[in-house]
């Protein structure tokens, strides 16, 4: 167990021991990779702001029912955030579709003649594939947590991960050998 | 294998792909634990949204149409008391 975890596992404790303090030093413990990965998913400020602390009451009204023996409480976080953030997106997504003045716009068109920056790349893929690179790459987890985080087969997270760089290398017109292509 | 070695693997030919990744750096900003609804309301009204108009404003002529219609929407009203009150 790394000096991270034991440190996590002791917070844990303590708040479940009825330490209020112990809880807020998991909030800056955890809100900066929680909102990096909600911000990298949806590239939107208050949006990405709602979900951590919506996902943060949740974690607080079950701590009770985490089990550290289950999976790590980065996973168990993660998990509740990315359903909280997928819920939230396909009930805009409806309501896109009725009243499309409303909702407020996020997305870019992008030209095909463009070529994209690794932000707009990222956000080109879909909903399924960027999720996964996004945990691996920056939060580093293993391929076992990413498939508990979105509530996946582990094979299927391995072949999500495979098709999510090819798309990624054809958004950034970048070759099979690392190089630019020519244009 | 530790984790980060483990990610970086499937990177192993891809250095420039990489490198992109690498340069994407999200700032975090300061924000309490505890939710705000009057501030999330704010965020929604101050939020930029589609014009419902937008379609219409870009055929050619509508525009014209679009902004004189208060002004035949009024005389259509007015019109219609003025006949209310002769008959």
């Amino acid at each position: 167990m790394s000096v991270n975890e034991n440190k996590v596992s002791q917070l844990i404790q303590k708040f479940q021991e009825g330490d209020k303090e112990a809880f807020d030093q998991l909030y800056v413990l955890f809100k900066p990779s929680l909102y990096a990965f909600l911000f990298r998913f949806t590239k939107d400020e208050q949006f990405c702001i709602d979900i951590v602390q919506d996902a943060f009451l949740k974690l607080h009204e079950n701590v009770h029912r985490y089990d550290s023996n289950k999976a790590s409480l980065k996973t168990y976080l993660f998990q509740i955030a990315y359903n909280l953030m997928i819920n939230k997106l396909n009930r805009r997504k409806k309501w896109e579709k009725l009243i499309p003045f409303l909702i407020p716009r996020h997305s870019q068109t992008i030209h095909q003649d463009e070529s994209l920056t690794i932000r707009e790349a990222i956000l080109q893929l879909s909903e399924s594939h960027r999720a996964i690179i996004i945990l691996s790459y920056y939060h580093e987890m293993t391929q076992n947590e990413i498939s508990e985080v979105v509530g996946i087969p582990v094979g299927t997270v391995k072949s999500r991960l495979h098709h999510a760089i090819n798309k990624l290398r054809e958004f950034l017109e970048v070759d099979l050998h690392g190089q630019e292509k020519a244009k | 294998m530790d984790k980060k070695k483990q990610n970086e693997e499937f990177l192993k030919p891809d250095p420039l792909l990489k490198m992109h990744l690498d340069s994407y750096q999200v700032d975090i900003p300061d924000f309490p634990m505890k939710k705000n609804r009057f501030s999330r309301l704010i965020g929604y009204l101050a939020s930029p949204t589609n014009n419902p108009f937008e379609g219409y404003v870009n055929l050619s002529g509508s525009l014209v149409v679009l902004s004189v219609s208060p002004i035949l929407i009024g005389l259509v009203l007015m019109g219609i008391q003025i006949l209310r009150v002769s008959l």
